[in-house]
C-alpha cells in the first residue's frame, strides 16, 4: 500500500514536473517569441513612431509653409486691392476734375450780360352803386357792371455787368381812349366860356380812332407810360445809387404797387390823390446795414425834379431839387417779422407860362427886340409831405398800415378850375385863389392767410381794409372814410383771383353820402 | 439723513450735467451749406444764410457779391433746404419771388444739378447739398443742417 502510495505521489510529482517542465519552456518559448515578436513590434512601432514624427515634422512645416504663403498671399491681396483702390480713385478723382472744369456754367442773372422780360396784368369786373345825379360818374367810377383792364405793366431787365443793371417797367393802357373830353352843361350858352376854361356845350369822348390805310381796319391806340426805367449800381450791400426814373422808395403800397401783390383791388385814396409822388426823375442813394443778422436798417435820399402837379415832373421849372429821405428798420425772424419805416420830402412845384410879346402888340417888344418870350411863374408852392409805415407779419396774420401827411404853401397863387369852383358849389365866374392846403390819410389793413395750403394747394386770404382820407383841403368834397372787405386766392403762384366789396362814405355831401362797389379780378404775373 | 438725500441728489444731478452727451454720429444726408473757395467767412449763421437766399442780402460781411445757388426745383435737397431754412412751401417761395420780381426786379437764385461743380467755378457763390455728395478740399463747409433719420 505504501509503495502504491508513493507510487500516486510519485506520479503526481512527475506530472507537476513533466507540467512545469513543458510549461516552462513553452512559458520561455512563448516568452521568446512574445519577445522576440515584442522586439519586432517594438522595432516597428519605432519605426512608425519615427515615421509619424517625420510626418509630423513635415506636416508642421507645411502648415508653417501654408501660413507663410496665406500671409503672402494676404499680403499681396491686400497689396493690389490697394493699387487698385488707388486707381480707382485717381480715375474717379480725373472724371470729377474733368466734370467741374468740363462746360460752361449757364447763369441766369448777376454773373453774365442777361436781358430777360417779365411783367403782370390783370383783368376786373364789377360796378360802383352811387346817388343819381352824382358827380362820382366824373371819376371813371363804372356804374353798370362792366370788364375793365387797369393794368398792363412789361418789365425790361438786364445786368450787364455784376454790379451794374438796368430796369424798365412800362405801363400800357387803353387811355385816353374813351376817357372823359368834355361835358355839355346845362344853363350854359353852346359857345361856352373860355374865359373860364369852359369849351363847347357838348359832351364827347376822346376817341383815338385811326384807320389804317392798307387795310381799311380802324384801330384804337391806347397809351404807354413809363413807371420806370433806370440805372442801378450795386457794388455794395450799404451803398447803391438809381439814375433814371423810379417809384418813390416810400411806405409799402408804393413799392408792392402791382396787383398781383397788393391784397385788395382798389388803390388807397392817398395812392389815387398821389399825395406823396409815386415816381420821381432823377437820382437815389440807398443801401442796407445789418445791426444783427435778424436786424435791417435800411435808407435812400432821393434828390429829383420833385412833383409837378400838371405837368408829372418829367421837366422841372425851376432850379430848386426836391429831396427826400427814408428810413427803415426790420426785423425778421422765423415765425415773426415786423418793420417800421419813414419818409420824408421837400420839393418846391413850380408851374409857368410862356407869353409871348410882339412889336406893336406889347410893350415888351420893341424894335430892336420884335420878339420877346416871357417865362412867367404861374404856380408855386412847396411842398413838405412825412409819411410812416408799419407792416406786422406773424403766424399767417399781415398787419399793414401807412399815415400820411402833406403842406403846400403857396408862394405863387392863380385861380383854382373853374370846375372846381363849380364843384365846390361856388359861381364859375367866381374867381378863387388856391389857398396853403394840407391833407392826412391813414389806412389800416388786417389780413389772415388761411392754413389750408396744405390740403387745398391754394393761398387763401381773407383780409380788411379801412381807410380815413383828407387827401387835401383843397378838395374836401372828396374826403371819405373807406371800408373794404376781400378775399385773395391764389390757386397758383402767377395767378392771384380777388373779391372785394367796400363801402366808402363822403366827409361831405357834395357827392352824396356813400358810394358802394362790388368788384372782382384776376390778377397775373409773368 | 436730510443731509444724505442732499448730497445724494446733488451728486446725481452733478453726474448728469457734467456727463459729456452721447455724439450724434454725421449722417449722410445732413445738408453742407458750402461756399466757394475763394469766400474769406468761413461760418455762417442761418439768419444770414436765409437773408442770402431771399436776397436781401446781397454782399459777404468780408466784401465781395454773395451768388446763391439753388438745388432744381422737385428735388428733395431742395425740398428739405427750403423748409428748414426758408420755412415756405415751393408754391409760397415762387410767390415770393413773383412779388419781388415786381417790386424790385430781383429774382430767384439760379438752379443746378451739380452744385458741388458750381460752387467750386463760381466766385462768391454759396449752396448746399447732402454729406454724402462732398468732396474733400473741392469747396469749403460754412455750416451743417442735421437731418434726424
Amino acid at each position: 500500500m505504501s509503495g502504491y502510495k508513493i507510487n500516486r505521489t510519485l506520479l503526481f510529482v512527475l506530472w507537476i514536473l513533466i507540467f512545469v517542465f513543458f510549461s516552462i519552456p513553452i512559458h520561455l518559448a512563448a516568452q521568446e517569441s512574445s519577445e522576440s515578436e515584442n522586439n519586432g513590434q517594438s522595432e516597428d512601432i519605432d519605426a512608425l513612431k519615427q515615421r509619424i514624427e517625420k510626418l509630423k515634422k513635415e506636416d508642421t512645416e507645411h502648415k508653417k509653409k501654408i501660413q507663410e504663403l496665406k500671409t503672402q498671399d494676404a499680403e499681396q491681396g491686400a497689396k493690389h486691392k490697394k493699387e487698385l483702390e488707388e486707381l480707382q480713385a485717381e480715375t474717379e478723382e480725373a472724371a470729377f476734375q474733368a466734370s467741374m472744369t468740363e462746360g460752361e456754367l449757364d447763369i441766369e442773372d448777376e454773373t453774365g450780360q442777361r436781358f430777360r422780360m417779365f411783367g403782370f396784368f390783370d383783368l376786373s369786373f364789377g360796378r360802383f352803386f352811387y346817388d343819381e345825379d352824382s358827380p362820382l360818374s366824373l371819376y371813371g367810377l363804372e356804374s353798370n357792371w362792366t370788364f375793365f383792364m387797369s393794368n398792363f405793366n412789361l418789365y425790361i431787365q438786364s445786368y450787364m455787368t455784376e454790379t451794374l443793371s438796368m430796369l424798365g417797367e412800362l405801363r400800357f393802357s387803353f387811355m385816353p381812349h374813351g376817357s372823359d373830353e368834355d361835358y355839355e352843361y346845362e344853363g350854359i350858352p353852346s359857345e361856352g366860356l373860355p374865359s373860364q376854361g369852359i369849351y363847347g356845350n357838348e359832351y364827347t369822348r376822346t376817341t383815338t380812332r385811326a384807320m389804317d390805310p392798307g387795310s381799311s381796319f380802324a384801330y384804337y391806340p391806347g397809351s404807354v407810360t413809363i413807371e420806370r426805367i433806370h440805372l442801378t449800381y450795386t457794388p455794395l450791400d450799404w451803398f447803391n445809387i438809381i439814375a433814371g426814373r423810379y417809384p418813390t422808395p416810400f411806405g409799402i403800397w408804393n413799392v408792392d404797387h402791382g396787383s398781383p401783390v397788393v391784397l385788395p383791388i382798389r388803390l388807397p385814396w392817398f395812392m389815387l390823390r398821389a399825395m406823396v409822388p409815386p415816381s420821381q426823375l432823377g437820382a437815389q442813394i440807398y443801401g442796407r446795414l445789418f445791426p444783427t443778422d435778424q436786424l435791417f436798417f435800411d435808407y435812400a435820399f432821393t434828390v429829383s425834379n420833385g412833383q409837378v402837379s400838371s405837368f408829372d415832373a418829367v421837366q422841372d421849372f425851376d432850379d430848386n431839387k426836391a429831396v427826400g429821405l427814408r428810413l427803415k428798420l426790420s426785423y425778421q425772424g422765423d415765425k415773426v417779422s415786423i418793420a417800421g419805416g419813414a419818409y420824408g420830402f421837400y420839393g418846391k412845384n413850380t408851374e409857368t407860362k410862356k407869353i409871348v410879346h410882339i412889336v406893336g402888340l406889347s410893350e415888351k417888344a420893341t424894335q430892336d427886340k420884335p420878339l420877346q418870350v416871357e417865362i412867367r411863374d404861374d404856380q408855386v408852392y412847396d411842398i413838405y409831405v412825412l409819411s410812416t409805415d408799419l407792416l406786422i407779419e406773424a403766424f399767417g396774420f399781415r398787419l399793414q398800415s401807412e399815415y400820411i401827411w402833406r403842406y403846400e404853401k403857396r408862394s405863387v397863387t392863380r385861380p383854382i378850375p373853374s370846375n372846381f369852383a363849380l364843384l365846390h358849389g361856388a359861381s364859375p365866374f367866381q374867381t378863387i385863389l388856391e389857398p396853403n392846403v394840407y391833407g392826412n390819410d391813414v389806412y389800416f389793413i388786417l389780413a389772415y392767410e388761411l392754413p389750408l395750403e396744405e390740403w387745398l394747394a391754394t393761398r387763401i386770404t381773407p383780409y380788411f381794409m379801412w381807410e380815413f382820407g383828407e387827401p387835401r383841403d383843397l378838395l374836401k368834397y372828396r374826403n371819405v372814410t373807406q371800408y373794404i372787405g376781400g378775399i385773395n386766392i391764389k390757386p397758383s403762384p402767377f395767378v392771384t383771383l380777388k373779391l372785394e366789396g367796400l363801402i366808402g362814405v363822403f366827409h361831405l355831401d357834395v357827392y352824396g353820402s356813400h358810394f358802394r362797389a362790388v368788384l372782382t379780378q384776376m390778377a397775373v404775373s409773368f | 439723513m436730510m443731509r444724505r438725500f442732499f448730497i445724494f441728489w446733488l451728486t446725481f444731478l452733478a453726474i448728469l450735467v457734467l456727463s459729456p452727451r452721447h455724439a450724434r454720429a454725421d449722417s449722410p444726408d445732413d445738408i453742407l451749406v458750402i461756399a466757394n473757395k475763394g469766400v474769406s467767412v468761413n461760418s455762417i449763421t442761418i439768419p444770414e444764410l436765409k437773408a442770402i437766399f431771399l436776397k436781401q442780402k446781397a454782399h459777404w460781411k468780408s466784401g465781395g457779391r454773395v451768388v446763391a445757388l439753388n438745388a432744381k426745383e422737385g428735388t428733395a435737397l431742395r425740398s428739405v433746404f427750403q423748409k428748414t431754412l426758408l420755412g415756405m412751401s415751393l408754391a409760397k417761395e415762387k410767390s415770393y419771388w413773383q412779388d419781388q420780381k415786381i417790386r424790385t426786379g430781383l429774382s430767384a437764385p439760379p438752379e443746378f444739378g451739380n452744385l458741388l461743380k458750381a460752387v467750386f467755378s463760381l466766385r462768391g457763390s454759396v449752396s448746399y447739398i447732402l454729406r454724402k455728395d462732398y468732396r474733400e478740399g473741392v469747396v469749403k463747409i460754412l455750416l451743417v443742417l442735421p437731418q434726424s433719420n
